[in-house]
């Protein structure tokens, strides 16, 4: 009796956390139900349906506590420091512990650290690690830690993650660029005007004060650093087993030792793995899973075929296949965070095509907001997309710390006002109608841009009168494209890094790396560049919901398009399992078995 | 026959060579570089990758130091797949790939042979209609349409194979007759026309006049002869077959080279791409020396013909 009340009192907690979570809090990701409504609702209902398997509460755990699920992919890279892949992440989540982990809220808690001291000024970070073992039985220390993160922001091992620490930790950015340097000086020096100054590793602000305490000094204060170290670039290496290991070190399941959860075993190299419960694991009390077996499915409809045949517990509903399996009752679309958006060129500086016209119009507000109003967002995302994606009328997606929510819809679908400021912004622009006749739209070569680049094609037929060229294109040949400007719009996407709305916000400063069409407006870049040093939370969000506004409301800077979800199936005795629209997008630590064989 | 053998050997080299230099610049003709991360990679990060692996070095200079390791027999690792050498790839998935491709050749040969036979045999019946129809079929229905077809009826309907996956041998059946059916089609077609062709030639005539038995005639003379160009073609369909197919691989999730002809094409993985094309042309350029000698063994005249060179 006295557990089932427990219970009970554990499920109410948990849904009242989520609905306020929804609420503006600081839900990070929850898988979606069906038919996408009102995304605070959504993520309520999917939390239900997909992590507690419903109210009742019952936690009657199967004897047999095994997890099949299947990655589209093999692991390319284990070795957390230089990891990027969405597969890598995932295999690493469950196999390594890192300071801290995303529970299913979305918030960071304590994982290797036991707790952490914040400076006043919000600058400085002490972890104090509990007592943890690696799986052949050392000790993990704060060197560890320290190990892993500086060879990650030593140029030498080329991490491509690198910048998740250059931009947070204090000297990190000049010590990558020391050893850079040091790499090759010569070429360092084609890029750049002068010698950088010499940053010396101890110098870095990771400092290991005893076996057991971290100290982190950053650059500037980081309110979600503690969501940054559950990353899984933030994870430690041990050092001796590494040097051990050499250059084989991350290539097989014996060429790793583990801290988290589960044990990577059973490794065959395109065929799939075993994650085994690991028993020396620190909370291995709240670990269930004995089991999780993944298969290595690269195609969807084989990993569905799978699911119904019963080989798999979780399956990939591929867009063609949504019709039919929509009113599944275990069908479920989870938002991992990404948005997909128009791209205007805008700078006719860096931009190679035959009509510079379309840039100079391009480059007048009125002419991107009427493109912008003219597209028919519901209907795209209900009809071409219908997998769960929301339309977009903001550029920070739903669930990243209630940002949207708070700021709202930017802006509304209008055709007749895209008509009206699309002949006054030509005017402005002077640019004449007829230039402005055809306008090159670049996309990437999968059937469902093709469907999206029709459909856009269309919207804007039939209310502006202007025809796409549609380009589609591999994804690297539209990269390339993207930064050489070789375009007039392109379908851009962008997923988050970290927790916060700046892994969002920061992509339009001048200049910036990922600024493809070549906005620059002074305003937001000062917005933004003070969010960044703001202490007071609630000033450093007002600032950045300000910058969104100028983005999007007054600047139209960028055309939101969608905010993508994705449909699975899983059968209904599998719960708690977690979706993350960051890093891992599956937590299996609190995941169990309950009434399978019923 | 030594010197003619040398003589191939060195040719042999040298189209490998050719091959390598021709795949070395079309790829580096290919947009991006294998970063895993391309879309968020820094500029910093980029500059810093490249200085380490020597992608910003002119391309003649890349290209020199290419031939320089290729020829110390240094494939490199893979970009993509990290501290993996190309070579322990190519191992790993291979053997894989070609379980299913010799399974699917000796189902393919066997029923393609004995379809051919019939039907040329049974010229104009009901029998000969129905080769050529499935033959027909075979060619033309692709193999993702077949694969899914025969996923769906054998393993998620009547459940007597498995659906998908690797381990045992039920798990090779499903992908060995999806990738055989294109070789029973493709043989059974030809060896029906091979066979009519000699059935139909003087010195076959000369036999049956002869009075020799029909067994003899058709075992000796006629499939011994109408071998040859299904011989041909088999050294090099076998190499197609056992170095994976990409479509194939991915419907029933085998854990096979095929699907890296394409995927690291797409990823710019600039060695592990090398290593396969180099791999599957060496088998190539081998399976067309391999056609030549057993030509010999079935034709005693081209073995006289090779003697005289």
């Amino acid at each position: 009796m006295k557990k089932k009340s427990f219970l009970l009192l554990l499920s109410v907690v948990m849904v009242l956390s989520v609905a306020l979570a929804g609420c503006g809090g600081g839900t990070e990701n929850t898988a979606t139900n069906g038919e996408g409504s009102k995304p605070t609702e959504d993520q309520s209902t999917a939390k239900q349906n997909v992590s507690s398997g419903g109210d009742e509460g019952e936690a009657q755990l199967d004897a047999e506590q095994v997890l099949h699920v299947y990655e589209g992919a093999e692991p390319p890279e284990l070795d957390s420091a230089k990891s990027t892949d969405a597969v890598s992440f995932e295999v690493l989540n469950a196999v390594m512990a890192g300071l801290t982990r995303i529970d299913e809220t979305g918030n960071p808690v304590p994982e290797m650290a036991e707790d952490w001291d914040v400076s006043d000024d919000g600058k400085t970070y002490t972890f104090h690690l509990r007592d943890a073992k690696w799986s052949n039985g050392e000790p993990v220390t704060a060197n560890d830690f320290k190990f892993a993160w500086m060879r990650a922001i030593n140029a030498e091992n080329a991490s491509q993650y690198a910048f998740i620490f250059t931009d947070y930790i204090k000297n990190a950015e000049g010590y990558f660029n020391w050893t850079a340097y040091q790499l090759d000086p010569d070429k360092y020096m084609e890029d750049h005007d002068e010698v950088p100054e010499e940053v010396k590793a101890e110098d870095v602000g990771i400092k290991v004060i005893d076996d057991k305490t971290l100290e982190v000094e950053l650059v500037a204060p980081t309110p979600y650093f503690t969501s940054l170290t559950a990353f899984p670039v933030y994870l430690p290496i041990n050092e001796d087993f590494f040097t051990q290991a050499g250059d084989k070190y991350g290539t097989e399941d014996d060429q790793l030792i583990y801290n988290g959860p589960f044990l990577l075993t059973e490794w065959q190299h395109e065929k799939g793995w075993v994650y085994k419960k690991n028993p020396d694991y620190w909370d291995a009390d709240t670990v269930k899973l004995e089991k999780v077996i993944v298969d290595v499915i690269k195609d969807p409809n084989t990993a569905l075929n799978l699911y119904e045949a019963g080989d798999l517990d979780l399956a990939p509903v591929p867009p063609e296949q949504v019709p039919l399996y929509q009113e599944d009752p275990n069908y479920f679309t989870w938002t991992d965070l990404a948005h997909f958006y128009l791209v205007f060129n805008q700078d006719i500086n860096n931009y190679q095509g035959p009509n510079p016209e379309v840039i100079k119009a391009l480059a007048n507000a009125k002419v991107r907001k009427a493109i912008s109003l003219a597209l028919d967002r519901q209907g795209h995302a209900d009809i071409v997309l219908n997998n769960g994606s929301l339309p977009a009328y903001g550029f920070v997606p739903y669930g990243i710390r209630g940002f949207r929510e708070a700021n709202g819809d930017l802006f509304q679908d209008d055709p007749e006002q895209a008509k009206q400021l699309l002949e006054e912004g030509l005017q402005e622009a002077g640019v004449a109608v007829e230039d402005f006749k055809t306008i090159r739209y670049l996309t990437g070569d999968s059937e469902s841009a093709r469907k999206t680049a029709e459909f856009l094609k269309e919207n804007l037929r039939s209310t502006l009168g202007i025809e796409l060229d549609i380009q589609q294109v591999t994804f690297q040949e539209r990269l390339k494209r993207s930064r050489e400007g070789n375009f007039d719009l392109v379908l851009s996407g962008w997923g988050p890094d970290y927790n916060d709305p700046m892994t969002f916000m920061d992509l339009f400063v001048t200049d910036g790396p990922y600024n493809d069409g070549g906005y620059s407006n002074q305003e937001f870049d000062d917005l933004i560049k003070n969010a960044k040093v703001e202490s007071d939370p609630e000033k450093r969000m007002q600032m950045m919901m300000d910058a969104e506004k100028i983005l999007i409301a007054e600047d139209m800077a960028v055309a939101p398009l969608y905010f993508r979800a994705n449909a699975n199936l899983l059968r209904p005795y599998v719960k708690e399992l977690h979706f993350h629209g960051i890093g891992p997008s599956r937590e299996y630590k609190w995941t169990y078995i309950s009434g399978k064989n019923q | 026959m030594l010197k003619y053998t040398l003589k191939r050997f060195v040719y042999m080299v040298m189209t490998l060579f050719v091959i390598a230099s021709i795949t070395f610049f079309l790829m580096k003709l290919l947009p991006g570089g294998p970063y895993q991360n391309p879309e968020r990679i820094t500029p910093e990060v980029k500059a810093a990758f490249d200085a380490k692996y020597g992608l910003d070095d002119p391309i003649p200079v890349q290209y020199v130091n290419f031939i320089k390791n290729l020829l110390q027999g240094d494939l490199g690792m893979s970009f993509k797949y990290a501290n993996r050498q190309v070579t322990d790839i190519i191992a790993d998935t291979f053997p894989n790939s070609a379980l299913i491709g010799f399974e699917a050749v000796i189902f393919g040969t066997v029923f393609g042979l004995l379809f051919g036979i019939i039907a040329a045999l049974k010229r104009g019946s009901f029998i000969d209609y129905s080769v050529i129809i499935i033959a027909t079929i075979g060619v033309a229905v692709p193999s993702f349409v077949l694969g899914a077809i025969l996923q769906y009826v054998f393993g998620v309907q009547l459940k007597i194979l498995p659906v998908a996956t690797w381990g045992s041998f039920a798990h090779t059946v499903l992908p060995s007759l999806t990738l055989g059916a294109l070789v029973v089609a493709t043989i059974a077609r030809l060896m029906r026309t091979s066979m009519l062709d000699v059935l139909s030639s003087d010195f076959l005539k000369t036999a049956k006049s002869k009075g020799l038995n029909t067994g003899t005639i058709i075992w000796r003379h006629a499939i011994r002869n109408a071998l040859i160009p299904v011989v041909t073609i088999l050294a090099t369909l076998t190499m197609a077959l056992i170095t994976g197919s990409l479509v194939v691989e991915r419907i029933f999730a085998v854990p096979g080279m095929g699907d890296y002809f394409v995927t690291t094409i797409y990823t710019n993985d600039y060695t592990l791409t090398m290593g396969i094309t180099l791999f599957y042309s060496a088998l190539y350029i081998f399976s067309i020396f391999l056609t030549d000698v057993a030509y010999g063994l079935i034709d005693p005249r081209i073995r006289v013909a090779g003697r005289k060179e």
